[in-house]
């Protein structure tokens, strides 16, 4: 399921294989070949990891499959929809929130004297619940509103819910986008599929080099910062920045180029989100399925920016902090949340948000939009606000004399921004990747598929498929 | 489709191509490496030819003093000692040397968790393997033990990912080396000053598979008349009770003398001998070897030998 591992390559090779010549052999009926295809490869790949989770994702998928069929064919009322939304979250809330919410209620109730726990559960949280709950609910959201129709065809909702390369870390898709692709016939694309395998080796890069070098590197001095100076702890603050940038921008980009390489587009979950003027536009850039989801099923039923201002500073508010908690349960994740938010509600109070900017302006803005980031990542990143407090005072004064060498993170880091300094400004010398001369894409190609395989740790979990 | 797949094939023999010449250089790089512990892993596996041989962990590699050994016997010793390494690496390593000569004396530097006991060993094994995967010992020990792997390594970028770095950071190491022998100054600096840091240790349970490869080594060090000495060497303020309850029966059974300082108080509890709590600073190592050398029983003989 991890696609940073050479376990999960040759399989895929295969996969792709097997779809190619699905696609070539089975010409009028290839989309509905290659969907079961998919799905048995989905679901496959989902039970030998864990079979607990392909229970899971079987019944989240039914659950949402059967309520958005009830309620497009009888009328949704509020309380059945109300009903098929908890029972599509509940093995999510189970799984994720029950010990957080038991912990927290008993300690609130034993301060007046009652004592209300109850035993907590130490089970593992199923690969990517978070994110096919998140879709499938998405969808039965957008049938009960009558966005879209109901899914009649079982075996084209389960591949929606299940497709193998957005399961563990997203993107999350919308059914508009997903299911009239996973409906149609389809035929092999040069294009896409050349493409497909460009986003798959630069994703590999971002992860497997970048993101997991730079998490080798700082994490002594983000989990012990008392024994490190101002320098390290400010420099790793910052790099931390771009070590989640990389591990989730990685893992969603070789999620994309997987996508293209089978024949199916997803989102494009990440935009050079450093280069964003405002948070605001950060949201914008960064998760962005995520950033939709919450828009069309939390931001705008609450009422959106229709309403008063304060009313409408307060949805910014809410679907922040639903967004921290979406992360993990813990009140770390609610204060990052909460942070974003209220930063959002004073960008809108000043009009920041749409407030363009060029040149140097624009570099200050970008500057310190990625030093509010960095910040709230900090709590993101801490086991408790605590810690994250600790680490921020070691920033500014710190006894420990320990350093950690730079130039590695650094020169990594130069790379990155390099290259998505060339795609954010379309500057074709620096958009490697697509250069227009053969030789110099091919020379990248080689070097970058070169330095993946001479220093790739492998394996290593990706941050966000723990949410 | 078929440009696709032809464009695929065309990146593959490149990658394939980058692959062959990273090994190339690789070997290379690594051979003409002429320090730390890669120059000791290159002697051992290709190069030493010495009598004398000590094996085992870092344990082993800090703690006999090969030019006291060379002294005291008046045979060439050289210390072949790899960290975390124990009988599933030296096996393979025995019959490397055993295809360029043999050896005479074989002291064995037993450490209970890597030697004997249940753990989690291999993965690290093979990793320290692979850079000699293309011996004929190493080649068939890897694809007796895991196929899947034996393949994999046929690619040097798989086979050597990793190791560019540790290679760089020997060849601008400062450690003293003396036949391998590898010591250890003073005390380890903990939070800043030097103190030995004491930690716990939970029960061990022997492992089946690793006590045949002690059997197998055993058999073949009696079939080349290689004269094999098993030495528990001191751990300070040890809480592990006695550890040659699993290896004395071997032992005995086939006539190998065990030299045990386990839990000799004269090391034991002595801090000025140590580095850390596992292995003996170089003062503490001269000292062990002086008592290994004396209480070796075949030191006549070996004495004896090299004086013809």
């Amino acid at each position: 399921m991890l696609v940073n591992t050479l376990d999960f390559w040759w399989k895929f090779a295969l996969i792709f294989l097997a779809l190619t010549v699905i696609l070539a052999f089975c010409r009028s009926r290839s989309g509905r070949v290659a969907n079961y295809f998919l799905l048995a490869v989905s679901y496959a790949m989902v039970y030998f990891y864990s079979p607990m989770m392909a229970i899971v994702l079987l019944a989240v998928t039914l659950i949402t499959y059967g309520g958005a069929l009830i309620v497009s064919r009888r009328g949704g009322g509020k309380l059945k929809s109300a009903v098929f939304v908890l029972l599509g979250l509940l093995p999510l809330f189970a799984f994720k929130y029950y010990n957080f919410v038991n912990e927290n209620l008993s300690a609130a109730f034993a301060r007046i004297g009652i004592d209300t726990s109850l035993p907590g559960m130490n089970l593992a949280i199923p690969l990517g619940i978070s994110f096919f709950s998140l879709q499938a609910i998405g969808y039965f959201l957008d049938v009960s509103r009558g966005h879209i129709k109901a899914e009649r065809n079982l075996g084209d909702y389960m591949l929606f819910v299940a497709f193998f390369p957005q399961l563990a870390s997203g993107p999350i898709s919308k059914a508009s986008d997903l299911l009239p692709q996973i409906k149609s016939e389809r035929t092999f694309s040069y294009e896409q599929a050349t493409s497909g395998l460009k986003w798959l080796l630069w994703g590999m890069f971002l992860k497997v080099i970048v993101a997991d070098r730079i998490s080798a590197l700082i994490h002594n001095p983000l989990h012990y910062s008392y024994y490190y100076d101002e320098v390290s702890v400010t420099t790793s603050v910052f790099l931390y920045s771009f070590q989640i940038y990389c591990d989730f921008a990685g893992y969603s980009f070789m999620a994309l180029g997987l996508g293209r390489l089978l024949g199916l587009e997803l989102i494009n979950n990440f935009e050079r989100p450093y280069f964003a003027m405002s948070v605001t536009e950060f949201w914008h850039r960064w998760h962005r399925s995520l950033s939709i989801w919450l828009k069309d099923h939390i931001y705008i039923p609450l009422g959106g920016s229709r309403c008063g201002k304060a009313r409408n500073y307060a949805n910014i508010f809410t679907t922040f902090l639903v967004s921290g908690l979406w992360h993990g349960a813990n009140w770390t994740f609610v204060l990052w949340g909460g942070i974003h938010g209220g930063v959002q509600v004073a960008e809108k109070r000043f009009g920041l948000n749409k407030l363009q900017s060029r040149g140097l302006v624009r570099a200050l803005r970008c500057l310190t939009t990625f030093a509010i980031v960095s910040i709230a990542w900090v709590f993101f990143a801490q086991p408790t606000a605590g810690d994250a407090i600790d680490v921020l005072g070691h920033m500014f004064s710190s006894e420990g004399q320990a350093k950690i060498d730079l130039f590695i993170p650094l020169l990594l880091v130069a790379v990155v921004l390099i290259k998505d300094i060339g795609d954010e400004f379309n500057i074709k010398n620096l958009r490697v990747l697509h250069h227009p001369l053969p030789i110099v894409r091919w020379t990248f190609y080689s070097i970058i598929m070169a330095v993946i395989l001479i220093f790739a740790e492998g394996g290593e979990n990706f941050i966000y498929s723990g949410f | 489709m078929k440009r696709f797949y032809f464009k695929l094939l065309m990146f593959a023999l490149i990658v394939a191509a980058m692959d062959l010449g990273y090994g190339i250089f690789f070997d290379h790089y690594r051979r003409s490496t002429q320090s730390g512990l890669t120059l000791t892993d290159h002697m051992a596996a290709e190069v030493t030819e010495a009598p004398v041989i000590i094996f085992g962990s870092s344990r082993a590699w800090r703690h006999y003093d090969s030019r006291i050994i060379t002294d005291s016997l008046g045979a060439g010793a050289y210390n072949c000692g790899y960290n975390s390494m124990g009988i599933d690496f030296f096996l393979p390593r025995l019959r490397q040397m055993l295809n360029r000569y043999t050896p005479q004396l074989i002291i064995y530097d037993i450490t209970p968790l890597y030697d004997l006991m249940v753990s989690e060993s291999w993965p690290v094994t093979l990793s320290n393997l692979k850079p000699h995967f293309f011996d004929p010992a190493v080649y068939s020990n890897v694809r007796e033990r895991d196929y899947a792997e034996w393949i994999k390594c046929h690619s040097a970028f798989y086979r050597l990912n990793k190791k560019l770095k540790k290679i760089y950071s020997d060849r601008n190491s400062t450690q003293e080396l003396h036949m391998g022998y590898a010591p250890l100054n003073g005390n380890k600096n903990t939070k800043g000053r030097p103190s030995i840091k004491i930690t716990k240790h939970k029960a061990m349970t022997p492992d089946p598979a690793k006590l045949a490869m002690v059997e197998e080594f055993i058999n073949i060090c009696e079939s080349r008349n290689i004269s094999l000495v098993f030495v528990l060497s001191p751990y300070y303020k040890n809480d592990m009770g006695e550890q040659d309850k699993v290896l004395r029966p071997i032992a005995d059974r086939h006539g190998i003398q065990v030299i045990d300082h386990f839990n000799d108080s004269t090391f034991t509890q002595d801090s000025t001998l140590y580095w850390d709590q596992p292995h003996l600073n170089s003062k503490g190592a001269a000292m062990f070897t002086r008592t290994v050398v004396s209480e070796l029983g075949c030191k006549d003989r070996i004495r004896k030998c090299n004086k013809r």
